[in-house]
């Protein structure tokens, strides 16, 4: 229902250069939905199609004349992967389209599809949290006259409403919400149902990690607050004590706040009988995920709660596909113990904002691996000046090699399905669904 | 400073009626410098402190004896004590009509010490019991090792920092962080009373007002909580990023869940900071428990089929004066019987009558209890002036009458009240684990047995002491005399035989004359006299549950012989009462 939209100038200057290379180009507009308001924070330029016959060909690519060559699921992809890189309450908000045809008035028929595929993907998985809305914008420029316009379009109804688009100097404040979540997650295999893909039994920890987050009790800055409340609150309203409180919070602005989550265990469910269970192995999910998430100052405690818990299931979900995306069908058929070591995630400030977003790394990469998806997803072209922070930390995989052998003295090895970095191979392309194919070697650990 | 001594005037009590040289340990707590004992154990293998609030401590022994104490044995006792560095010795002689005198151990050193003898109403007017309940599932393998080990786990785990508490009805939390901010809101650091007075929110406020001279305990619900995201106070462990282990290892594994239901002693003026640690013990208490009872089980029984999950209840015992908490696994009613006697034995209480039976079971209050049954309504009645021997009910009945629970049977339900006040007694005293029987479910049962046709349920046909002997026995098992008498004056020679019931069994009876039914409580029997009055409760009453209009216009109260009606025959049903635990 948001009708306005705001968004600093450097995203004008962005759009407003695109004509210079390209006669026709559509690209993703992400940001936030708060108080009614569009807040924009960063303009994808979606690289440009080819299919895979002319790319084996080696022609050269082709810029697009109109926009009735976009390519919806290309474009959809892009919107989906994008989607997985931005910290819980950001989103991809809708397209923006550089063309000198008139396709806003009427709306032309292409958008609609285009929208609806990119809602419908967005919709699909699980924990993506891609669409906060059906409601999607759109920001049309036409080099030719130099002009903008925006518009919404409700893929649900299909009605289409105005936008007031403006770019201005300085954007509303955002403020950064921090937490690290623990997990340490045990699940049984049932005898009689532990083979089958690991990939299913995953699944069901997630969601059992999702409800137990739905149910926390959130703290900010180790207090409670009323979901009713507007963030910008948190540094007006310092403690004037109810009686002596020595509880004075010097806020620093843009310090980030701290998110606390507790869990009720009493809304833990207990079975009513003791079980005795044969079990044919047991896969643990054990480490921390580091959440980071931006807010304008107008969002409501509630929204930022939401949020949180919607950044930590994304991620977690995030990785672990782009884990199985990159094992090979032996590896996923789960025969042997193993170590599995997901990618980790690394935060990069945006260098037009400051907010951060995602990208995930698999063990022995570094930092400077981050440029070529950012360059692919977000159009960012880094001069080697990215603020990247690699706060996870990776595993020492030997020790749960020693958990799960040491004591029981098993004859059984623990192989590593992880990493060997000098192995790695990118295909740095949209063409596949994968971001990354990463193909891992298993690592035996035979005489370790 | 010099250590006082409170001892609860219960053990002093049960110290003077033993009549073998028993040893064993004392419970108690420290408060404002003062020793408080508030009860006691026997020596034997059993080790029941995980069993007794949190704060509750051994203090102290006490041994029997009969020519000379062994003073070494005794100093060697009280060096196991570590809570306190004076522990205190109760020396009972034995040859002496069991003289108990109190003494400190200081220094290797006994010396007497004065002491000072509290009630139970009294000592726990100074403090809260708080509640912390939770849910936790413990996985292990199933052989002792692997028992011992994910308890271990379970334990270290929660005192890492990861637990915290919170206070639900007042929205504050006690995260266990070492710096002055652990409280999460309330501003500084107020005292537990502060916290709970001014609030009303502690369960005892609302019953102080109509039972005066019941033992009320102030209990506050606090729950169990997991911080799950790290803060300065967490454990510095090498982090990482979330990876799956994969073990494909088969074995055979035991989920037990755990209820955690903990309570802990502590004083009023604590601050509210100090309740973290407090709270943790309590919770590695409620473990330890867990943990020593499942070991025991095992010991016993086999684990097959399936098996309820264990339930921790509280007793508070007025005989024992202090909670026992107990973790119950499913299993016979034998050896159910078994742990219960030998309960009453290490805690030096008869085994007359149950004490840890499920359904003596302390029942906490459950939000508003204005519109319950009375407890006890008797205690409130004035003294009578007979001059005669008094015998009272023994324990708890709820008050049963007219028009409770927006049922109108004003004229013909007072024979179905007095027998639920019979079978509330028998709830309260831990017999029968059902609830008291509502008016239909005495009507069916009627039919079932034959004695009434189907058209009686839902009928407003009045019963007899007959038909409250047949209910009596068919839903509760519970076998009655019946006694006659031929008109109310006979009821005037009756004296030696209720006194007699109420020594012996100490149940309500009920009365049934004419078209009125009562329910007796007590007699008071001048022998030398010959008179006898009877303390009443009258099921007619058709009021609110107000203690003050149900004493002062009789409803409850002692009656003369000149109650009973000259011209009427009368019934009584007394209930007999097995000797079991």
């Amino acid at each position: 229902m948001a009708r306005y939209a705001e968004g600093e100038n450097y995203l004008l200057k962005y759009i407003t250069e695109i004509p210079n290379d390209y006669k026709c180009a559509v690209g993703l507009i992400l940001g936030q939905i708060s108080s009614q308001k569009y807040h924009v924070i960063h303009f994808a330029k979606t690289p440009q199609f080819q299919d895979d016959e002319n790319k084996k060909s080696g022609k050269p690519l082709e810029t697009m004349k109109s926009i009735s060559e976009v390519n919806d699921s290309w474009v959809a992809d892009h919107a989906r992967q994008t989607t997985r890189m931005l910290p819980g309450g950001l989103h991809v908000l809708g397209l923006f389209l550089v063309t000198d045809e008139d396709v806003l008035n009427p709306f032309h028929s292409k958008l609609r599809s285009l929208l609806t595929a990119i809602n419908k993907i967005l919709g699909q998985q699980n924990y993506l949290f891609g669409n906060n809305t059906n409601e999607k914008l759109i920001l049309h420029y036409s080099g030719k006259n130099k002009r903008y316009q925006a518009k919404t379009y409700d893929v649900a109804s299909l009605s289409v409403q105005p936008v007031d688009f403006k770019f201005i100097q300085k954007g509303s404040k955002w403020m950064t919400f921090e937490c690290e979540y623990e997990i340490d997650h045990i699940y049984y295999l049932n005898k009689n149902d532990s083979e089958g893909p690991l990939k299913k039994h995953i699944k069901v920890i997630l969601d059992s990690i999702n409800s137990k987050l739905n149910r926390g009790l959130i703290l900010f800055d180790n207090d409670f607050k009323d979901v009713e409340d507007k963030i910008d609150n948190l540094y007006k309203k310092k403690k004037t004590a109810r009686g002596s409180s020595n509880k004075t919070v010097d806020h620093v602005e843009n310090k980030p706040i701290l998110v606390t989550i507790l869990e009720e265990t009493a809304l833990h469910e207990l079975p009513d009988t003791i079980e005795l269970i044969n079990i044919g192995g047991q896969i643990r999910i054990v480490g921390q995920v580091v959440s980071k998430t931006w807010f304008n100052s107008k969002t409501s405690i509630g929204e930022v709660i939401q949020a949180v818990k919607e950044d930590i299931m994304r991620s977690l979900a995030t990785r672990v596909d782009m884990h199985w995306d990159s094992l090979t069908e032996e590896e996923l058929g789960e025969e042997i113990n193993s170590v599995h070591e997901p990618p980790r995630r690394v935060l990069i400030t945006l260098p037009e904002c400051n907010v951060t977003i995602s990208d995930y790394l698999f063990p022995g990469e570094g930092p400077e691996d981050v440029k070529a998806s950012l360059e692919e997803l977000l159009d960012i072209v880094s001069h080697g000046d990215l603020e990247v922070s690699d706060l996870e930390g990776q595993t020492d995989i030997s020790q749960y090699y020693q958990d799960s052998t040491g004591e029981v003295e098993s004859e059984d090895i623990l192989p590593q399905i992880a990493t060997d970095p000098n192995k790695f191979k990118f295909f740095l392309g949209l063409g596949t669904a994968l971001l990354i194919l990463f193909i891992s070697i298993i690592f035996h650990l035979v005489g370790n | 400073m010099i250590t006082r001594i409170k001892i609860l005037d219960i053990i002093i009590k049960k110290l003077q009626a033993t009549k073998e040289s028993y040893c064993g340990r004392l419970y108690g707590t420290f408060i404002d410098n003062t020793i408080v004992l508030l009860g006691l154990q026997l020596d034997n293998n059993n080790d029941n402190l995980y069993s007794v609030p949190a704060e509750v401590d051994f203090y102290g022994i006490f041994q029997g004896y009969s020519d000379n104490e062994d003073v070494d044995e005794i100093l060697t006792k009280c060096a196991k004590i570590d809570v306190t560095d004076t522990p205190v010795y109760l020396a009972i002689n034995i040859s002496d009509s069991n003289n108990v005198v109190c003494n400190i151990i200081s220094n290797n050193k006994i010396s007497p010490i004065d002491y000072e003898l509290v009630s139970a109403s009294d000592l726990y007017t100074n403090f809260f019991h708080v509640r912390l309940t939770g849910n936790l599932l413990l996985n292990c393998e199933i052989n002792e090792k692997g028992i011992i080990e994910s308890f271990l786990n379970l334990r270290k785990d929660l005192v890492s920092g990861v637990t915290a508490f919170k206070l639900p009805k007042l929205n504050v939390i006690l995260s266990g962080k070492n710096n002055e901010n652990d409280i999460i809101g309330l501003p500084g650091d107020p005292t537990i009373a502060d916290v709970f007075e001014s609030s009303d929110l502690s369960e005892g406020n609302q019953k102080k007002k109509y039972i005066e001279k019941q033992l009320s305990l102030d209990v506050i619900d606090v729950s169990l909580l997991r911080k799950v995201t790290k803060d300065e106070s967490s454990i510095e462990e090498k982090k990482h990023a979330p990876v799956v282990v994969l073990d494909k290892k088969s074995f055979e594994i035991l989920k037990l869940p755990l209820s955690i239901d903990t309570l802990s002693l502590v004083n009023r003026n604590s601050k509210l900071s100090s309740l973290y640690n407090i709270l943790l013990e309590s919770v590695v208490k409620n473990l330890r428990l867990y943990e020593a009872e499942l070991h025991s089980y095992l010991k016993n029984n086999n684990l097959q089929g399936k098996v309820g999950k264990p339930e921790v209840l509280h007793f508070f015992p007025e005989e024992c004066g202090h909670f026992i908490t107990r973790v119950i696994f499913e299993q016979s009613e034998e050896q159910s019987r078994r742990e219960r006697q030998s309960l009453h034995d290490l805690l030096l209480l008869s085994r007359q009558y149950p004490l840890f039976r499920r359904a003596n079971r302390y029942q906490f209050l459950k939000g508003n209890r204005n519109n319950m049954p009375l407890i006890n309504p008797h205690k409130a009645v004035k003294a009578t002036s007979n001059g005669g021997k008094i015998c009272l009910v023994k324990g708890k009945y709820e008050y049963y009458h007219y028009c409770q629970n927006k049922m109108d049977d004003n004229g013909w339900g007072c024979a179905y009240r007095s027998l639920q006040t019979l079978a509330s007694w028998f709830k309260l005293q831990g017999y029968s684990d059902r609830e008291v029987p509502t008016f239909k479910e005495i009507q069916k049962c009627l039919v079932d047995i034959g004695d009434k046709p189907a058209s009686f349920v839902d009928s407003r046909q009045w019963i007899g002491s007959t038909e409250v002997n047949f209910v009596l026995n068919t839903l509760l098992g519970v076998t009655s005399k019946i006694l006659y008498v031929s008109s109310g004056d006979e009821l005037a020679y009756k004296g030696p035989e209720l006194i007699n019931h109420f020594e012996q069994h100490g149940s309500p009876i009920m009365i049934g004359g004419g078209v009125l039914a009562h329910t007796i409580l007590g007699v008071d029997y001048n022998q030398d006299s010959g008179d006898l009055k009877f303390l009443i409760l009258d099921p007619h009453y058709t009021g609110g549950e107000d203690l003050n209009t149900i004493v002062n216009k009789g409803w409850c109260g002692w009656k003369g012989t000149d109650f009973w009606d000259k011209t009427s025959y009368y019934n009584m049903c007394l209930p007999q009462v097995p000797r079991e635990v």
